[in-house]
């Protein structure tokens, strides 16, 4: 070190007799932890405008200061500030700081407990919590990605509108997406923030060592226990939105001198009622990961963990719903003796083990290999009812607009009695259906004692495996050689069960939906008696697997890098029934055909380095995509048919973007299209009102579907002053359907699968955010350890999600068959039209303080989002109920429509507190 | 202190964990209130009924009239819609009432023997095409009481009695046995609708379905819903008892069940030895039907063929033709009656018109008849013993002839005669029509 030191004193008093006499300061930044110098750390001298930056060995230089007093002002992202004051006390003095230490800091992570995870799935059978990608960029460094991900996540943005299934999380080299529809489950290590903070995203296209990746990009998480510095901390947080406070407490041990290292955390999510009405949280995580270090080759990790989240959901609604009962409403829940109980709770646990091994080959080549089990549950429940009332509150013909549907003859006295009963209670009437079951009797009065009325839930349990061995090489000092294997082996177990027979002794195993004659959901064993646990209604297996095999070069040049990658993937599925439906007694029991499928992808990439400053960034691909498994059946809750002209889906991409990159401002531009080719979309769900008053679990496919995303990105950032930090995002895109697919409908309850033919949706844009956003924040960090940040925030250009049942050539057939004679083109296109949401405007604040006492750190940081609490529809669904044009005539040309859309409303003011002790 | 420190978050932990402060199971059985508890019926179904003038009957707001009663149908097969049928006793009814109600699935609680008080504040009683019926308003007339508050007013009590349905004949039938619970025996369905289900296959129309007996009791309708779930099954074909809602469409009888548990036919079909329901005649032209003898002794007018409302019939009318003598004999072709033992032969006479002390009709049999119509005096004709429509009963009323036995008369060749003998010239010519003559084994 002082040899370095006299090297560049010397040297630089040749430089400086070069110059005006005036003061030198300097000195090396290194890491507190590791010693390593730091890069790119940000010095100023208070009163200054001019920023100094430290060059690879660390050093920095500041040269013209004057005499006087002063602070050495060290600014660097992720670690503590540091405020150092100075003296020059004469011209020409040369003032050397020598080494000095930066902490890392981890608290102004921004948590991803701010973020609102979607609870609310836009598919109401889903699996929640899946379509957020937040998540996924929290860790990028990106203005533009770092807005998408805390400031409009909560709006539902998506990056280039790509569904989550598009980018895939890694965890210790594990892929982390489901088989089932491609997308991660974040609640499977939700509740376990500190031990997951150590992430990268590599952004869309951008070669990822580990994988190939998918257009989203590919955010990889680090848990070894080697990689957590030695601590311990505890934290408590409070909230309003999902859940109310959380407690989390963590120690890990660094790695220490005998090679071990280990890490745990274990943490507590709860809410008795969280943002919407009934909707309870109750949510604890556990944590542990331990490695031996056995050479300096080899190292073992074990990582384990376990998050069970049981929480209470809430509906999307009607605007007639909205308006009678607020924004918070919930139709799920009701009272039960003084209890407020949610008839749909959402339950997951699914513990996760890794087993990893890294291997430094050479101190040019790695490998890593990692081998992983998963098992568990997720739980969705809801009410079951047979031959009885329906049990939704908002059913349609309980509101008050069913009774006013008659426009030239409303019923005003029964609608003003649907409004007070909605008004009223308008919840689940647990009370009575207790009271249903237990006092039912037959015709001759002999008691009956089977349940009408009766909660279950619908069950997905997993037994996966997973296994994956990783290649990096250096193979010369300009390429970089990844290649990858991936191996997932799924048994999938779903089924119903039974959780509350409601006051009943058991429930008879018939589909209440069924023609008579078909109503047995087993033949195997019918009219079987149903008690509390027991699986009944349908159950089948998945078998899959797929393996995934990648190669990557990266050349890395000084004008030039670029990567070529391509992967081969081969799937496969197999439904294996356990029932035989009544409805679907051929083809349902037993195994069905085994679905295989091969695919790959190409990507290619080049960064031009014009000059330092500037960079021009391209990416092109072509990747085709198995279909995932539930886009493989058409209903595998009831039969083995696989979905119609069923393919891979095939990707054609490209961005193009330029970098800006100075000291004080740092700006990207890019330009995106991506065409999907033979898509697949599958929706389930709950149809009211078919054939009169009839009611079924309906399975609704779209085959060959074409869709366009393009658009531009706009990220800048601008460091004002070395405390003061502009950064700004503009995203503007058109995400629409590019074809006209073919659309089927396949019931729960009857046979056989129909064809509608072709949907006519091409241009209908989709429905999976706001298509434009425009954000603008700054970021004040004090000297003093405490920071402030506010971004305001305009998202526009989000869509309705169309029903393409409406979109069909029945649409303008009546009952009969034959077309309605009296269609008007103008009017049809006005009923057919797509609702475009209103822009929404969100403001949001953040800051925090930290300070030190003793040897602890004690800080906290908060948040709060939606400040003005704008009200605004975050997403929503056309109801498929009036099929077609005389019916949608007739409900849209009424004040209040029968079956108007159901949406989703965003968050008004949430905040976040969280406060820690580190030690 | 580090110790302390860690000590502290692991305690902190495990309280989390100790305490899931969130209650998300273990929900408790809710105590079901009785919302019957405290109240008393204070009139019976009875001295509801007996308020009926004639027309609407509004029991106003503030009334405090409270009867009790049972219910009888059920909605469970869709079979029977928005209406719920009532009688004062599951056992030993007298009266019953038809409550119009604007709810479906309502036998999820209202199930059948299920006691219910009714509280008639806000309610409307009136006939419903015949049928007495409390309800809601609708514009002038009783219309259904709300979903929303049909509760209010059928207040559920925690009893279920077992219902015994009223084991009648067809002599009962009347308003008075109205929306109660009743029990046929020994009915079959009609021979010209066997094959058929209970409704219709390819749409959702109601359905009359028409039964005999066996037992020389009248015809009877039931009526099925093409919305109940049992609409596609086949309709039994043997013979054997029906349990059913007794209802009505004016002056037409119907019949509700409320499954097709209500229908037991096991037994084998009864089989007319003669039947006639004079389905093959034409209005107001002289009956001519293969193997009949329709002979007019005296005067000018026939045993004509008679339609009303789907209905056929044979008449005899003399009014107007203003002759001192009119008289016409239809009879029948040989019926064989030597197997028999027990022959009935039953019918249904209905007159319009009626003289004081003056009955027309005679029913006369032969077993030495020759069979043409010169043969007719010389014929040994017997009078049978058959109650028939005359001055007491009103006009067009149907009269059953009662199971008149044929016994005496066992032959091989036994002819039935129907004999009337008028004056239209002095005005004893009343209107008589003959419904359904059947001849059969007891």
């Amino acid at each position: 070190m002082k040899i370095k030191f006299i090297t560049f004193s010397i040297f630089f008093c040749f430089m400086v007799s070069f110059m005006h006499a005036q003061s030198v300061i300097r000195g090396v930044i290194v890491d507190n932890e590791t010693d390593l110098p730091l890069k790119d750390v940000q010095l100023s001298v208070k009163g200054f405008t001019k920023i100094y930056t430290t060059n690879e060995q660390g050093v920095f230089e500041i040269d013209n200061l004057p005499i006087g007093n002063h602070m050495l002002i060290i600014n660097y992202e992720d670690y503590l500030n540091q405020n150092i004051p100075f003296a020059i006390k004469a011209d020409n003095e040369e003032l050397d700081f020598g080494i000095i230490v930066l902490e890392r800091n981890f608290e102004d992570d921004n948590d991803l407990s701010v973020i609102t995870l979607t609870e609310d799935d836009l598919d109401e059978n889903g699996s929640g919590g899946t379509e957020n990608i937040s998540g996924l960029l929290q860790s990028s460094r990106d203005a533009f990605l770092q807005a998408a991900a805390f400031n409009i996540g909560q709006a539902r943005f998506r990056v280039r509108g790509y569904d989550s299934n598009q980018g895939t999380i890694l965890i210790n080299g594990i892929s982390m997406n489901k088989l089932y529809d491609g997308r991660p489950q974040w609640n499977n290590w939700g509740g376990l923030n500190d031990v997951f903070r150590n992430q990268t995203y590599i952004n869309g296209l951008q070669p990822s060592s580990q994988i190939f990746g998918g257009v989203l990009g590919v955010s990889s998480f680090d848990t070894r226990a080697s990689s957590y510095r030695k601590q311990t901390k505890v934290s408590y947080s409070s909230s309003n939105s999902n859940y109310t406070g959380r407690v989390m407490a963590s120690y890990s041990s660094g790695l220490q001198s005998n090679g071990w290292a280990y890490a745990v955390l274990g943490s507590g999510r709860f809410a008795n009622e969280g943002y919407f009405e009934g909707s309870y949280y109750d949510a604890w995580s556990g944590f542990i990961a331990i490695e031996k270090k056995i050479s300096d080759k080899h190292s073992l990790n074990l990582t384990a963990f376990i998050a069970q989240n049981k929480r209470g959901k809430s509906s999307p609604n009607t605007q007639e719903v909205y308006d009678l009962k607020g924004y918070k409403y919930n139709s799920y829940w009701g009272k039960q003796a003084g209890d407020d109980r949610n008839s749909r709770y959402r339950d997951i646990n699914e513990p996760t083990f890794i087993l990893s091994h890294y291997w430094n080959l050479s101190d040019k080549a790695s490998l890593n290999t990692n081998v992983a089990y998963q098992f568990g549950h997720i739980a969705n429940s809801r009410l079951g009812f047979f031959n009885a009332p329906n049990p939704d509150p908002t059913y349609y013909k309980k509101l008050p607009s069913y009774f006013l549907r008659d426009e030239s003859n409303p019923d005003y006295a029964n609608a003003y009695l649907a409004y007070e009963n909605f008004r009223d209670y308008g919840q689940v009437t647990w009370e009575d259906y207790y009271d249903i079951n237990m006092n039912r009797y037959d015709v001759n009065g002999n008691r009956l004692e089977n349940s009408l009325y009766y909660q279950y839930e619908d069950r997905v349990e997993d037994n996966l495996f997973s296994a994956s061995s990783i290649l990096n090489a250096s193979l010369t000092n300009d390429i970089i050689l990844d290649a990858g294997v991936y191996y997932k082996n799924l048994t999938s177990n779903n089924f119903a069960k039974m959780v509350d027979l409601l006051g009943g002794s058991y429930f008879i195993d018939l589909d209440p939906f069924a023609d008579p004659g078909k109503m047995q959901n087993n033949l195997n064993d019918p009219n079987r008696k149903v008690y509390t646990d027991d699986e009944f209604l349908y159950s089948y297996d998945i078998n899959a697997s797929t393996l995934n095999t990648f190669a990557q070069l990266q050349f890395q040049y000084s004008k030039i890098d670029f990567n070529v990658s391509g992967s081969y993937t081969n799937t496969s599925y197999q439904r294996d029934g356990n029932y035989r439906n009544g409805t679907f007694a051929d083809n349902s029991f037993g195994k069905g055909e085994r679905q295989t499928f091969n695919d790959f992808g190409v990507k290619a990439g080049a960064t031009y380095k014009i000059t330092g400053r500037h960079l021009i960034l391209g990416n092109i691909g072509y990747i085709t995509q198995a279909p995932s498994i539930r886009n493989t059946f058409a209903n595998a809750r009831v039969n083995n048919t696989i979905i119609p002209n069923i393919d891979s889906e095939k990707i054609a991409t490209g961005d193009i973007s330029y970098y800006y990159r100075a000291p004080k401002f740092k700006g990207r531009i890019t330009g995106y299209y991506t065409k999907y080719q033979d898509g697949i979309e599958t929706s389930f769900f709950f149809a009211q009102g078919l054939r009169g008053d009839d009611s079924d679990f309906v399975s609704e496919m779209l085959t060959g579907v074409d869709r366009r995303h393009m658009g531009m990105e706009l990220s800048l950032e601008y460091d004002v002053t070395s405390t003061i930090k502009l950064k700004g995002a503009v995203a503007m895109g058109e995400y629409i359907y590019d074809n006209n697919p073919n659309l089927y409908l396949q019931s729960s309850s009857a046979e056989p699968l129909i064809s509608y033919g072709q949907t006519y949706i091409k241009d209908y844009k989709l429905s999976n955010g706001p298509q434009n956003a425009y954000s603008l924040g700054f970021e004040y960090r004090d000297p003093d350890y405490w920071w402030v940040g506010a971004n305001a925030n305009i998202v526009s250009n989000n869509y309705l999600d169309i029903a393409p049942v409406l979109r069909t050539e029945n649409f303008f057939l009546d009952s009969e068959g034959l077309p309605f004679n009296d269609i008007d083109e103008n009017l049809a296109k006005e009923l057919l039209r797509q609702e475009k949401f209103d822009s929404a405007f969100l403001v949001n604040l953040q800051g925090g303080k930290s300070w030190k006492v003793n040897q602890y750190y004690i800080g906290f940081f908060a948040s709060v989002n939606n400040v003005l609490g704008e009200l605004y529809k975050s997403g929503g669904f056309e109801q498929s109920r009036n099929a077609n044009y005389q019916r949608l005539k007739e409900d849209k040309g009424r004040q209040t429509p029968l079956f108007g859309p159901k949406y989703w409303y965003g968050y008004d003011t949430t905040y976040f507190l969280n406060v820690y002790v580190r030690l | 202190m580090k110790k302390l420190f860690l000590l502290l978050s692991i305690g902190c932990l495990l309280a989390v964990f100790q305490t899931s402060c969130v209650n998300d199971d273990d929900y408790s059985i809710p105590n079901i209130v009785d919302p019957s508890i405290d109240i008393k019926p204070n009139i019976t179904l009875d001295g509801v009924k007996q308020m009926y003038t004639g027309s609407l009957i509004e029991f106003g707001a503030d009334s405090d009239l409270i009867f009790e009663a049972y219910v009888v149908s059920s909605d469970e097969t869709g079979n029977i819609y928005k209406v719920m049928y009532l009688q004062d006793d599951p056992t030993d009814p007298t009266q019953g009432i038809a409550i119009s109600i604007d709810a479906t699935n309502t036998y999820v609680k209202y199930n059948v023997g299920r006691k219910v008080y009714v509280k008639l504040a806000g309610l409307y009683m009136n006939a419903l095409n015949g049928v007495l019926t409390i309800g809601g308003l609708n514009g002038s007339n009783v219309g259904r009481i709300s979903e929303f508050t049909y509760e209010d007013h059928l207040v559920r009590t925690p009893e279920t009695m077992m219902v015994t349905p009223k084991l009648i004949t067809s002599a009962d039938f009347s308003p008075a046995i109205h929306s109660m619970l009743v029990k046929l025996e020994d009915y079959q369905l009609i021979e010209t609708q066997l094959g058929d289900a209970y409704a219709n296959y390819d749409n959702t129309f109601s359905v009359n379905r028409t039964l005999v007996s066996c037992s020389g009791g009248e015809n009877v309708v039931m009526r099925n819903s093409g919305f109940a779930t049992f609409k596609s099954q086949t309709f039994p074909e043997g013979r054997g008892s029906v349990v059913a809602v007794f209802s009505a469409y004016n002056s037409t009888n119907q019949l509700f069940i409320r499954s097709t548990e209500d229908v037991q036919f096991e037994g084998t079909r009864c089989k007319a030895l003669f039947e006639e329901n004079f389905s093959s005649v034409t209005d107001n032209q002289k009956i001519e039907l293969p193997g009949w003898i329709n002979f007019t002794q005296a005067g000018t007018r026939d045993w004509n063929g008679g339609e009303f409302n789907d209905d056929k019939y044979a008449k005899f009318s003399p009014f107007g033709a203003n002759e001192p003598e009119n008289i016409g004999w239809l009879i029948t072709p040989a019926i064989d009656l030597n197997e028999t033992t027990d022959p009935l032969l039953t019918f249904e006479s209905a007159t319009a018109y009626p003289v004081d002390g003056f009955q027309p009709l005679e029913i006369l049999v032969s077993t030495d008849f020759d069979g043409t119509e010169a043969g007719i005096p010389n014929a040994t004709w017997n009078v049978l013993n058959a109650t028939l429509a005359g001055p007491g009963n009103s006009n067009f009323e149907v009269v059953p002839s009662g199971e008149v036995s044929l016994a005496s008369n066992i032959s091989d060749q036994v002819y039935i005669a129907y004999r009337y003998t008028g004056n239209s010239a002095d005005n004893q010519s009343p209107l008589m029509q003959i419904y359904n003559i059947k001849v059969f084994e007891k």
